[in-house]
């Protein structure tokens, strides 16, 4: 199992393979993802070990009409992911987005050959870049390379403390 | 051992991702295709018959989608053409701009809309956008977004939907995002989330919805 520091290591060894291979934006996106938290609802009673026990200062006693008054209340709350949550986090974010590109892919490609019209599809910007146009061939060599991929995903993800 | 884990990891990845990942649209591009894609087979389920076009109006052997928005006048992408009988034909595009109740040009993923407002709008030298009250149906899609930033787009979903008017939008995303489901479930607008090959049941409701929009498109008209 990871420790807390090895998972902040291979989080940032997994970013930097990441970005290498231009997924930065993804790794932007886990990252934002993490700043945010978890935000959840919970009621007094399950943050009631966080609360002060006795208040720093007199003016924060609570009065016991507010106090009966959120004894059912939800309040939403943000909660900090762990270190290994980031690092679940973006190894799911790897494996979901790079699936999921391969799978729309054929998907597409199964959707135009069932159509009876176009064959192919490319996508293509009048302005620049250059055109990108998905090959049927290359299909095959992607989804072995997304189960390999998926096998050593999962392999870290089992190093990650629950 | 880890190292050895990530270097096999590297090894891979790059073989494993496709390019529309790693451009500058960051997947959106194949992500609009795809809901494009849903929004057609919906249309056929709903007995449209279906060809493909380019702009210049030639059959499309390759289809060609946009990778930024534009004028449904700028470059030679392809759209497709639905055709219910006896009813005025439509057309589906991606990446188009449509002018809003504001009179702002707002840009729409997927649009349905009239096939002769279309054709107007593409006959002149002039861009000119096509009007909201031609459109059946929109798609706003957002492709792996984290929770948070989802539910700003939500809320700015919820203004184009506004500048749209009455028209059928749904907001689609790739992600399970349960605060925009709750943001727009309580604002009555029109969701989807988990939408991607291989979620039968998600894809299943929404093309079943979309379906319902040409129903009653061909009701009406």
């Amino acid at each position: 199992m990871l420790t807390e520091s090895e998972c902040i290591e291979v989080f940032k060894g997994l970013s930097k393979i990441v970005v290498e291979e231009g997924l930065g934006w993804l790794v932007e996106a886990v990252t934002q993802e993490i700043d945010e938290g978890i935000i959840e609802e919970a009621s007094e009673e399950d943050f009631k070990r966080d609360l002060f026990e006795s208040p720093p200062s007199t003016e924060l006693v609570i009065a016991p009409a507010y106090r009966r008054s959120i004894k059912k209340a939800e309040f939403l709350v943000r909660r900090e992911f762990t270190y290994g949550d980031q690092l679940r986090l973006l190894v799911d974010a790897v494996e979901e987005v790079v699936s999921q590109g391969s799978n729309i892919e054929k998907d597409l490609a199964l959707f135009f050959n069932e159509s009876e019209g176009p064959r192919e599809f490319e996508f293509a910007d009048e302005r620049s870049s250059p055109r990108i146009k998905p090959q049927e061939r290359q299909f095959d060599l992607r989804s072995s390379a997304v189960q390999r991929l998926h096998a050593l995903l999962q392999e870290l993800r089992g190093e990650i403390p629950k | 051992v880890r190292s050895q884990l990530l270097a096999e990891i590297k090894q891979v990845l790059g073989n494993a991702t496709s390019p529309n990942l790693t451009s500058k649209s960051k997947g959106y591009d194949l992500y609009e295709a795809y809901v494009f894609s849903l929004v057609v087979r919906a249309a056929s389920r709903s007995g449209a018959q279906v060809r493909y076009e380019n702009r210049d109006l030639s059959t499309a052997t390759t289809f060609v989608f946009r990778t930024s928005p534009g004028e449904i006048a700028a470059g030679n992408y392809s759209h497709a053409v639905l055709t219910f009988a006896r009813k005025p034909q439509l057309e589906a595009h991606v990446g188009i701009y449509v002018s809003g109740v504001s009179k702002i040009p707002h840009e729409a993923d997927v649009c349905v809309l009239l096939r002769d407002e279309a054709v107007f709008c593409r006959r002149s030298n002039v861009r000119i956008f096509p009007r909201y009250s031609s459109v059946e149906l929109t798609a706003e899609c957002k492709f792996y977004e984290s929770s948070g930033i989802g539910v700003a787009l939500g809320r700015g979903f919820m203004g184009l939907s506004k500048e749209f008017a009455s028209r059928q939008n749904f907001f689609i995303m790739s992600r399970e995002a349960n605060r925009v489901k709750a943001l727009l479930a309580h604002h009555k607008q029109h969701w989807a989330t988990s939408i991607v090959p291989g979620s039968p049941l998600m894809l299943n409701r929404l093309i079943g919805n979309l379906e319902t929009v040409f129903e009653n498109f061909k009701a009406r008209r």
